[in-house]
């Protein structure tokens, strides 16, 4: 050590330092290949392991439509029959497991199957995924056993079972003599259900908790019939995850973190002749959290009108009983066009907030066709129709904090690093179609505005924007952008979005 | 038991990775070594590793030029058609230097590589780099001066090229 010249270790300090200061790319503990391993048997080679990891993700993906979506809430939880199907004794409403118990699963226990669950996300609504860390139990189980495997298999989930860019709040340390119980009580839609875990929940914080809770009341709430979950610790009325106190059944709606939107209908007129249409959909693809369902329209007799060929349309959301329609969602859009011609179809797409769409031909006089989009969950939606060619957008969510009553911002996302020149997209439904922003710097003085008009006024039907906001050269570091509508009555701040953003 | 895992990952990876990005000079290449670093460690077993950040450092180094040399015909494809992957444009002259440095780095031979982030990176001694690497302690000073006075030469060459270009 001593014999190594300062000049040399002057450069090896150097070259100590830019090893450092790489940027790269880490892969939690969750996602690494060791941790995939840990939970495979030992002994068995890395090849032998990616095969089953790579079996299992088949299986899983398979699973998560036909089996847990499509039956399970019926009548027959799945084509496999698994050893361990005996209903609960009599008396007994409650299943008690013990997630860690599982791993060690003896000849005698129900060979594990894959069960629907919800991970928790950053700042946004909680995503489905499926683990396969709990037996199953069985086609002759009933509500209360289905619910309480649920819970059991979230607490149980493995950390290689989190889907990317989720987590999961709920996993249990598996590790030491950690004893779980979940007793379930199921009274028309509300689920009592009561946990105790011997060590305490494992969530810290007020972000981990929020996580935690809306993934038990989703996880709870995916029992077909149950909208409503009431979360008891153990020997308490209520529940208490870390800060957070539960002292009341809660719906998807209490905890998915968007503002509540009142029930409504959106309708517009349209020349109603024949049309042929495309559908495309994408999930947290255009904003997280969005679900983007886009119909688009062509004539299909080659008719042409001057005046373009818009669909009379109507859209609303109806709260769907999952027992009578098994693939209809927990809540359905219903998008009704007029003119559309072509074949029934059901396209499953299951990642939250949108399980699948189904396309119903007309057979009435006005060739009424029915889209139906399966929800996990009522958000803010929003229907806008694009000209040139003719579209109907149908969107679901967003990010929860860039979504206001009347406006939602889908770019820039919040937390980015912009360059001086923001790119801002976003939908609206202001007066006279205004939409307003502002940019101010980390003091909170406003150092920027304007404002660009979006493609609908405050109708039914919302319109989409798009504009550049520039950055002034004297401002850096933390800004916060705010797109809002002035109020047409006295000229304050409605509707408004504030994203915060890092200037480059 | 997975909780030790879990620490030692948690504790190692981060730098194993940059370690052997350096080295590499690769992503992809980098983080699929250090994946199988932990890996390895796992069938071995923690109880027979002394020194587990030293042991995966060089069970990463290896891997990732086993990789390498299996690669190499590839990359050489890929450098004739005329783009080269490590060298990076930077803006500043302190983030060129850096690049320069990381640039020179993976000129040197693989040996030399291994043991100089082994001595400037993780901060190893001598004899501890002599251990995990299975030679000499005077082998190991030895390596890592050529190494140094490899990097200085090309590090200055790269300064110079980058001026002309000025």
């Amino acid at each position: 050590m001593s014999d190594q010249r300062p000049n040399d270790e002057h450069l090896g300090r150097a070259l100590g330092r830019a090893v450092e200061s790489q940027s790269v790319r880490e892969t939690p503990f969750s996602r690494s290949r060791l941790a995939r391993r840990l939970d495979r048997p030992a002994g068995r080679g890395w090849l032998g392991t990616l095969a089953v990891a790579a079996a299992l993700g088949l299986f899983v993906a398979v699973g998560a439509f036909f089996v847990t979506r499509g039956h399970l809430g019926v009548a027959n939880p799945g084509p496999s029959a698994s050893p361990d199907s005996t209903p609960a004794p009599a008396g007994a409403p409650s299943a008690a497991t013990s997630p860690p118990a599982a791993a060690t699963a003896g000849p005698q226990v129900a060979a594990p199957e894959p069960v629907l669950v919800y991970f928790g996300r950053d700042g946004l609504p909680p995503v489905a995924g499926m683990t396969v860390s709990s037996p199953w139990v069985g086609p002759g189980a009933g509500t209360d056993q289905r619910i309480s495997a649920r819970v059991a298999a979230l607490l149980g989930a493995r950390p290689n079972e989190t889907p990317s860019g989720a987590i999961n709040a709920a996993a249990l340390p598996q590790s030491g003599s950690r004893t779980t119980t979940v007793n379930v009580r199921t009274q028309g839609d509300l689920a009592t259900v009561e946990i105790g875990i011997s060590d305490g929940w494992p969530a810290r914080g007020a972000a981990q908790s929020n996580a935690l809770l809306q993934q038990l009341v989703y996880t709870i709430t995916e029992e077909p019939g149950v909208r409503r979950a009431m979360i008891t610790d153990k020997g308490k009325p209520t529940a208490m995850i870390d800060q957070l106190v539960i002292d009341k059944p809660l719906a998807r709606e209490d905890v998915h973190g968007y503002v509540a939107q009142p029930p409504e209908r959106i309708a517009t007129a349209g020349n109603g002749i024949p049309l042929r249409a495309s559908v495309t959909h994408s999930v947290d693809a255009v904003a997280p959290g969005l679900a983007r369902v886009v119909v688009a329209l062509t004539p299909s007799t080659g008719q042409f009108s001057p005046l373009g060929y818009l669909p009379r349309m109507s859209a609303e959301v109806r709260a769907n009983d999952e027992r009578a329609q098994p693939t209809r969602g927990k809540q359905t859009l219903v998008v009704e066009i007029d003119g559309i011609e072509g074949p029934a179809s059901s396209t499953p797409v299951d990642r939250a907030p949108l399980r699948a769409i189904h396309f119903t031909p007309s057979t009435n006089a006005a060739r009424t066709a029915v889209y139906e989009l399966a929800l996990d969950d009522i958000r803010p939606w929003r229907v806008a129709i694009l000209k040139e060619p003719a579209r109907v957008v149908i969107d679901v969510g967003g990010h929860p904090m860039a979504t206001a009553l009347n406006m939602v911002v889908y770019s820039p996302l919040r937390g980015g690093t912009v360059t001086r020149d923001v790119a801002v997209t976003g939908m609206a439904r202001a007066f006279e179609a205004t939409v307003s922003w502002r940019l101010r710097d980390s003091g909170g003085r406003e150092v920027a505005k304007g404002f660009t008009t979006a493609s609908e006024g405050s109708s039914a039907v919302w319109g989409t924007y798009e504009f550049r906001a520039p950055v002034p050269a004297s401002v850096s570091g933390n800004v916060t952008l705010e797109v809002y509508e002035a109020s047409a009555r006295d000229g304050s701040d409605t509707n408004k979005v504030a994203i915060p953003l890092q200037v480059r | 038991m997975s909780i030790d895992w879990r620490q030692l990952y948690e504790l190692e990876y981060p730098r194993l990775l940059r370690a052997l990005t350096a080295m590499g000079g690769e992503g992809a290449a980098a983080e699929d070594a250090a994946q199988e670093a932990f890996v390895k460690a796992h069938t071995h077993g923690l109880a027979g590793i002394e020194r587990p950040g030293a042991w995966l450092l060089v069970v990463g180094t290896r891997e990732l030029f086993r990789d390498r040399r299996r690669l190499r015909r590839e990359r050489e494809r890929w450098q004739s058609v005329g783009r080269r992957p490590g060298t990076a444009e930077g803006e500043f002259d302190a983030i060129s230097d850096r690049a320069d440095l990381l640039a020179a780095l993976r000129e040197l031979p693989e040996r030399q590589r291994g043991m100089v982030v082994a001595r400037f990176f993780y901060g190893l001694s001598y004899e501890e780099i002599a251990a995990a690497f299975a030679v000499k302690t005077g082998t190991v000073g030895a390596t890592i001066h050529q190494g140094l006075a490899h990097l200085r030469r090309l590090q200055l060459a790269g300064h110079l090229a980058r001026g002309a270009m000025r």
